[in-house]
C-alpha cells in the first residue's frame, strides 16, 4: 500500500472516516506511515503513552485489559482512538495474533491537518457524535 | 470660533467640518420644533379648547407607534442620510400642504397639527441622533455628542423666544410661523447635503439595532421585563412619569388658554415658557446636576423631578392658577431633559447591553406611549364626568407622584443590587458607558470589585475605567500592579499614569522587570510623566543603560509615547539591542516583542523593514505579532511578498491577511493578480480572498466579483466565502446581481456535467473512488450554489434550507425542497430546482441536456474529459479507474501521467500501469494455459 490513492481507498473504510470527503482522506493519507508486526509482537500496552494512531490493515490482533483477553479484531479497524485524541494512556494493551500491516498517523500531523481543514473536523464530529448516540441508546436499554 | 470650542469640547482636526454641519443641523431642527410647538399649542387650545386635549393624546399615542416602525424598517433598506433627507423634504411638503389647510379653519387641521408636531418631534430627533452614530464611532461620540446636545438647548430657546418675539412684535400671525419653518427646513435639508462622511460600516451596522422588529421583539421584552423586579420597576417610574406629566400639561393649557384666549397673545406666552424652560433645563444641568448626583447619587437624579412637582402639584391644590400651574409645568419640563434624562439613563447603567437593547426600546416606547393614551383616556372620563375638573386632576396627579417617589426610592436599592450582580457577572458594557466616580454607590461597588479577586471581573472594571478620572479609586489600582495577571497589571498602570495627585515611583518600578513588553514600555512612560526630572533626561538615562531589556523599553517608550515632530530614536539603537540579545531565551522574546511593537512608530522606513523582515520569521508567536501589527501600522511596500510567502506557512494566516489588508484599496489590484496567478501555489491563492475581508468596501466587492471566476473550483469556494462573510456582516454591501447569476449558471452547468460523467460510472469499477469522488464534487458544487444564493438571497434562509437538503430527515429535506421552489425567481430557479429536486438522476440528467446542451458521453470520453479538466483529485481518481479493459488512447494517458511532474498523478499512474500489466499477464498466462489443457 505505497500510494494516496490506495491509501485513501483504505482509510474510507475505516468508520472513523467513514464521514471524511475522499480528497480530504487524501492529506490524511499523506502522512500515514505503513509498517508491518508480526505473530506475538505488542502494539501497544496499557498505561502507555499515546502518540499515534493505529490503522490495521490486515491480520488479527488481541486486546487485553487488566491481564484479561477481551476481543480480537480483524483488519481493517482503528486502533488506540480514544488516547489519540485526548492524549491520555492507552487503555488497553494490543498484541498480534497474526502477522500484521498497519498505517499509523502521528498525533501531532494529524492535529496540524486538522487546524485549518473544517471539512475534515466536520467528518470526525459527525464519528463521535454517532457514537455517544450508540452510548446513549445502550444505557437507556440498560435503564 | 475654533478655538472657543476647543476650550470646551475636544474636537479633532479632520472632525470640524461634520462637527460644524451636525451642530447647524440640529440647531436649525430644534429651532423649527420650538417654533411651531407655540403655534400648535395655541392654534389647537384657541381653536378646539382644552377639552380635546385628551383626544390628541390618545390620537398621538396611537399613531406614533406605526410611524416609529414604518421609518425604522425605511431605515433598514436604505442610508440614514437618504432617509432623513427624504423625511425633511416629505415634512416641507406636509407643512405647505397644512398652511393651506388653515385656511378652511376647521378644528380637525387644528387636531391633525397638534398629532403632527407630535410626530415631527419624535422623528427628527430620532433621526438625527442615528445620523449622528452613522457619522461618528464611538470614541467620538463620547467627546462629540454633548456639543451636539448643547446645540439642541440653544436651538430649543432660540426657536420658542423667536416664535414669541415675532408675533409679538411683527405683523406675522401664528399661522404664517409655519412658513418661516419651512425655511428653515430647506436650508436643513442643504446642510443635510453637505455632511460629509458618513461611516459606512456604522451606518451599516447601527441600523439593525437601532430597528424595532415588532413582532418577534416584543413577546420577548414583555417577557424580560415583567421577569425583572428591576426593570418593572423602572417600567413603572416610566409610565407614572407620562401620566403626570400628561396631567400637567393638560393643567397648563387649559389654565393658559383661560388667561390668554387670543392665538396671537397664547402663541407670545406659550413661546416665551418654552424658551424659559429651556434656559432653566440648561441651568440645572450646568448647574446642579452632577452636584445632586455626587450628594444623593441615582435616588437624587430620579426623584428630583418628583419631589418637584410634588410641591407644585400642592401649590395647585391650594391655589389653582397659572402661576401655580407654570411652576408646576416649569419644573417638570426644565427638569425632564436635564437631570431626570441622566436620572433614567443611569438606571439602565447596570443592565446588559443586551438586554438594555431589547428592553429600553421596549419602556421608552411601549410604555411611555401606553401611558400617555391611558391618562388621555382618564382626562376624558374626567371631562365627561365634570365641566372642569381641576381639582380633581391635581388630587390624581398628587397621588401619581407620590407613587412614582415610592418606585423612585424601591428603585435605588434594586439598582445597587443589580449593578453589583452585572459587575460580578461583567454584563456592563465597556463601550456603551462613562461611569462617574462621584456617585457614592457606583465608587464603593467599583472599589468592592477591583477588590473581587475574580481576574475577570477585576479586568471587567478596569475596562469600564477607561476614560473615568480614577482618582477616586487610585489606591486600589496601586495593589493591583502586583496582580499575577498580566492584563490587570497593564491595565492597572496605565490607569495610574493619568493619575497627577499621586506618585508611586517605587512600586511601579518594580514592574520594569515583568515579563510583559508592554508593562516594562508603560513603566517607563509612568517613570517618565511622573519624575520630578525633564522627561527626556529620564529616558535617556534608561537609554543609555548596558542593560538591553531596559533600552529597548525605553526605546518602545520613545517610539509609542514620544512627540509626533521627533526624529525618532537612533536606528543604531536597534541594531545595538538586536546584536547583544542576552542568552536567556524568555528575556530575548521580551525584547524582540518590545522592539518589533517599537518599529511599528519609527518614521525610518528602510530600518523598520530591514528587522521586521527578520522578526517576522521568528518562532516566537508574539514577537511575530508585533511585527505584523507594526507592518500594518507602517504600511510597508518591501514587505507585501514576504507577507504572500507566509500565507503559504499557514502559521499566521489570519494575522498576515490582516495585515496586508490593512495596506488599503490600492493594493487589492496586485492581490486580486496574485490570486490569479496560476504559477503560485495553491494553498496561497486559496488564502488570498480572505484578504479582502478586512477592507470591506465597494471596491472589495468588484474585485472578488472578478475573482469568482476562478477556474479552480476550491478557488471559487473561497471567493464565495469571502463574498458571503463580507455580505453578511455588512448587508449594505451587495455583489453585482448579474454577475452572481453568470457564476451560479455556471456552476449549474459544471453540476450537470459531473453528473453526466457520475451517470455513465458502472458500480463495478476499482473501488468505485471515482464515483465517491464525483459524488463529493456535485456536492461541493451545491454548496457553492448555496452560497452564491446567498448572496442575492436572504443568507440565513439559505443556509438552513441547504442543511436540510443535507439532512437525514426526510422530512426537513422536502420542507427544504418547497421552500427553494417558492422562494426562487424564475431564473435561478430554472438552474437550482432541478438539482435539489426530489427525482431521479435520469431526470435530473434530462434538464441538464436540456440546459446546457450537455452531450451524452461515453466511459471513455468521460474520462478524458476529467483528464482535460482542473480538478487534480477528479484527475487522480480518474487516472485509478483505467482499468486493463479500457481503450488503448486511455491506456497511452496513463501512460503520460507516470512522467508528470506532479507526483500524485505520477504514482497513481504508475501503480496503475502495473496493476493493467499484472491483470494483462495473468489473463495472458491463463488463455495459454487454457490453449494448452
Amino acid at each position: 500500500m505505497k500510494t494516496t490513492i490506495e491509501r485513501v481507498i483504505f482509510l474510507q473504510s475505516i468508520e472513523l472516516f467513514a464521514d471524511i470527503q475522499s480528497e480530504q482522506l487524501a492529506q490524511i493519507a499523506g502522512i500515514t506511515d505503513y509498517f508491518t508486526l508480526s505473530k506475538d509482537e505488542v502494539l501497544f500496552t496499557k498505561g502507555e503513552k499515546s502518540q499515534h494512531l493505529y490503522l490495521l490493515i490486515n491480520g488479527t490482533v488481541n486486546v487485553t485489559r487488566n491481564g484479561e483477553e477481551n476481543k480480537e479484531f480483524d483488519g481493517p479497524e482503528a486502533l488506540g482512538v480514544w488516547g489519540f485524541f485526548d492524549d491520555g494512556d492507552r487503555l488497553l494493551t494490543i498484541t498480534c495474533s497474526a502477522d500484521c500491516q498497519f498505517l499509523r498517523i502521528d498525533r501531532l500531523d494529524f492535529f496540524d491537518l486538522l487546524e485549518d481543514r473544517v471539512h475534515l473536523s466536520r467528518g470526525l464530529l459527525k464519528y463521535f457524535v454517532k457514537r455517544i448516540r450508540k452510548l446513549i441508546e445502550v444505557s437507556d436499554e440498560v435503564i | 470660533m475654533k478655538k472657543l470650542v476647543s476650550i470646551f469640547y475636544d474636537v479633532r482636526e479632520n472632525e470640524w467640518k461634520p462637527v460644524f454641519l451636525m451642530v447647524g443641523l440640529h440647531f436649525l431642527l430644534m429651532v423649527v420644533l420650538y417654533f411651531l410647538k407655540p403655534a400648535r399649542d395655541s392654534l389647537f387650545l384657541v381653536e378646539t379648547g382644552p377639552d380635546q386635549l385628551p383626544i390628541v393624546y390618545i390620537v398621538l399615542a396611537l399613531v406614533s407607534l406605526p410611524i416609529t416602525y414604518l421609518v425604522s424598517d425605511v431605515l433598514a433598506r436604505f442610508p440614514t442620510r437618504q432617509v432623513i433627507g427624504y423625511v425633511l423634504g416629505f415634512l416641507t411638503l406636509n407643512l405647505m400642504l397644512l398652511r393651506w389647510l388653515f385656511l378652511f379653519d376647521h378644528p380637525l387641521i387644528y387636531m391633525a397639527f397638534y398629532i403632527w408636531v407630535g410626530i415631527f418631534g419624535i422623528l427628527v430627533i430620532s433621526l438625527f441622533w442615528l445620523l449622528a452614530n452613522s457619522i461618528f464611532d464611538a470614541a467620538q461620540s463620547k467627546r462629540l455628542f454633548s456639543l451636539l446636545t448643547l446645540a439642541a438647548i440653544v436651538g430649543s430657546i432660540f426657536g420658542s423666544q423667536a416664535s414669541s418675539l415675532v408675533v409679538s412684535y411683527t405683523p406675522v400671525i401664528t399661522e404664517d410661523l409655519l412658513y418661516i419653518s419651512i425655511g428653515i427646513l430647506c436650508f436643513a435639508v442643504l446642510i443635510l447635503y453637505f455632511i460629509p462622511g458618513v461611516n459606512s460600516e456604522n451606518d451599516r451596522k447601527g441600523r439593525p439595532e437601532s430597528r424595532i422588529t415588532g413582532n418577534d421583539k416584543t413577546p420577548s421584552a414583555v417577557k424580560t421585563v415583567v421577569g425583572s423586579k428591576y426593570q418593572l420597576l423602572i417600567a413603572g417610574i416610566i409610565g407614572l412619569t407620562t401620566i403626570a406629566t400628561t396631567f400637567t400639561d393638560y393643567q397648563f393649557k387649559a389654565l393658559s388658554f383661560n388667561a390668554y384666549p387670543e392665538t396671537e397673545n397664547l402663541t407670545a406666552f406659550i413661546g416665551t415658557f418654552y424658551a424659559g424652560i429651556s434656559l432653566a433645563s440648561l441651568g440645572i444641568q450646568v448647574l446642579f446636576s452632577s452636584g445632586i448626583i455626587k450628594k444623593f447619587g441615582v435616588a437624587g437624579a430620579v426623584l428630583t423631578r418628583p419631589l418637584g412637582m410634588m410641591l407644585g402639584g400642592l401649590l395647585m391644590a391650594v391655589e389653582p392658577v397659572l402661576a401655580s400651574v407654570v411652576l408646576l409645568n416649569g419644573f417638570d419640563s426644565a427638569t425632564r431633559y436635564s437631570i431626570d434624562k441622566t436620572g433614567r439613563e443611569l438606571l439602565f447603567l447596570p443592565l446588559s447591553q443586551h438586554i438594555k437593547e431589547r428592553t429600553k426600546l421596549f419602556i421608552d416606547l411601549f410604555v411611555d406611549r401606553f401611558s400617555r393614551g391611558l391618562s388621555g383616556a382618564i382626562l376624558l372620563l374626567l371631562l365627561y364626568m365634570m365641566e372642569t375638573p381641576i381639582t380633581l386632576i391635581t388630587i390624581i396627579l398628587l397621588f401619581t407622584i407620590a407613587c412614582w417617589i415610592f418606585l423612585g426610592y424601591r428603585a435605588k436599592k434594586e439598582y445597587i443590587d443589580t449593578f453589583r450582580t452585572s459587575l460580578q457577572r461583567m454584563l456592563v458594557d465597556t463601550d456603551s458607558i462613562e461611569l462617574d466616580l462621584n456617585e457614592p454607590v457606583i465608587l464603593k461597588l467599583i472599589k468592592e470589585s477591583l477588590q473581587s479577586g475574580n481576574d475577570n471581573q477585576v479586568l471587567h472594571t478596569l475596562i469600564l475605567l477607561e476614560n473615568t478620572d480614577v482618582e477616586p479609586v487610585a489606591g486600589e489600582l496601586r495593589v493591583l500592579l502586583n496582580h499575577p495577571n498580566t492584563e490587570i497589571r497593564l491595565n492597572a498602570l496605565k490607569l495610574l499614569q493619568s493619575v497627577e495627585s499621586v506618585h508611586w515611583l517605587e512600586d511601579v518600578k518594580n514592574l520594569l522587570n515583568d515579563d510583559s513588553p508592554e508593562i516594562r514600555v508603560e513603566t517607563i512612560y509612568y517613570l517618565c510623566i511622573h519624575s520630578n526630572d525633564d522627561p527626556s533626561s529620564v529616558i535617556q538615562s534608561y537609554l543609555k543603560t548596558n542593560q538591553p531589556q531596559m533600552q529597548s523599553a525605553a526605546l518602545g517608550c520613545t517610539c509609542k509615547h514620544g512627540e509626533q515632530d521627533d526624529d525618532g530614536p537612533d536606528p543604531k539603537l536597534f541594531d545595538d539591542i538586536m546584536n547583544n540579545l542576552p542568552d536567556d531565551e524568555k528575556e530575548q522574546v521580551v525584547i524582540k516583542a518590545q522592539l518589533a511593537d517599537a518599529l511599528g512608530f519609527v518614521k525610518s522606513r528602510s530600518l523598520a523593514s530591514r528587522h521586521l523582515s527578520n522578526l517576522i520569521q521568528d518562532s516566537n508567536r508574539t514577537v511575530v505579532t508585533k511585527a505584523l501589527q507594526s507592518i500594518a501600522k507602517l504600511k510597508l511596500d518591501r514587505m507585501v511578498p514576504d507577507l504572500l510567502q507566509m500565507l503559504n506557512t499557514k502559521k499566521f494566516t489570519p494575522e498576515v491577511r490582516e495585515t496586508l489588508g490593512s495596506y488599503g484599496n490600492d493594493y487589492l489590484t496586485l492581490y486580486k493578480s496574485k490570486f490569479l496567478d496560476a504559477s503560485l501555489p495553491l494553498m496561497v491563492r486559496k488564502q488570498i480572498p480572505g484578504i479582502f475581508y478586512h477592507r470591506p468596501n465597494e471596491t472589495s466587492m468588484r474585485h472578488l466579483e472578478d475573482m469568482i471566476e476562478a477556474d479552480e473550483p476550491d478557488l471559487r469556494y473561497h471567493v464565495i466565502k469571502t463574498l458571503n462573510k463580507i455580505h453578511r456582516e455588512y448587508p449594505g454591501l451587495e455583489p453585482n446581481r448579474e454577475r452572481v447569476y453568470s457564476c451560479l449558471r455556471s456552476e449549474s452547468g459544471n453540476y450537470f456535467n459531473l453528473l453526466a460523467i457520475k451517470a455513465i460510472q458502472p458500480e463495478s469499477r476499482p473501488n468505485s473512488i471515482l464515483l465517491k469522488a464525483l459524488s463529493e464534487k456535485m456536492d461541493q458544487t451545491l454548496e457553492r450554489m448555496f452560497r452564491l444564493l446567498g448572496l442575492i438571497y436572504n443568507q440565513k434562509d439559505l443556509y438552513s434550507s441547504y442543511l436540510a437538503l443535507k439532512s437525514i430527515s426526510r422530512d426537513k429535506r422536502s420542507a427544504a425542497v418547497e421552500f427553494i421552489d417558492n422562494i426562487l425567481d424564475p431564473k435561478d430557479h430554472k438552474l437550482v430546482f432541478p438539482i435539489v429536486d426530489d427525482i431521479s438522476e435520469e431526470k435530473k440528467m434530462e434538464t441538464g441536456y436540456e440546459l446546457f446542451n450537455i452531450e451524452k458521453v461515453k466511459y471513455d470520453q468521460a474520462l478524458i474529459k476529467l483528464f482535460n479538466g482542473n480538478d487534480r483529485w477528479l484527475k487522480t481518481c480518474a487516472i485509478y479507474s483505467v482499468s486493463p479493459v479500457c481503450p488503448a488512447t486511455l491506456q497511452e494517458r496513463v501512460e503520460t501521467y507516470t512522467k508528470s511532474d506532479d507526483p500524485l498523478y505520477r504514482e497513481t499512474a504508475r501503480m496503475v500501469k502495473q496493476r493493467n500489466q499484472r491483470y494483462n499477464g495473468s489473463e495472458k498466462q491463463a488463455n495459454e494455459n487454457h490453449q494448452q489443457s
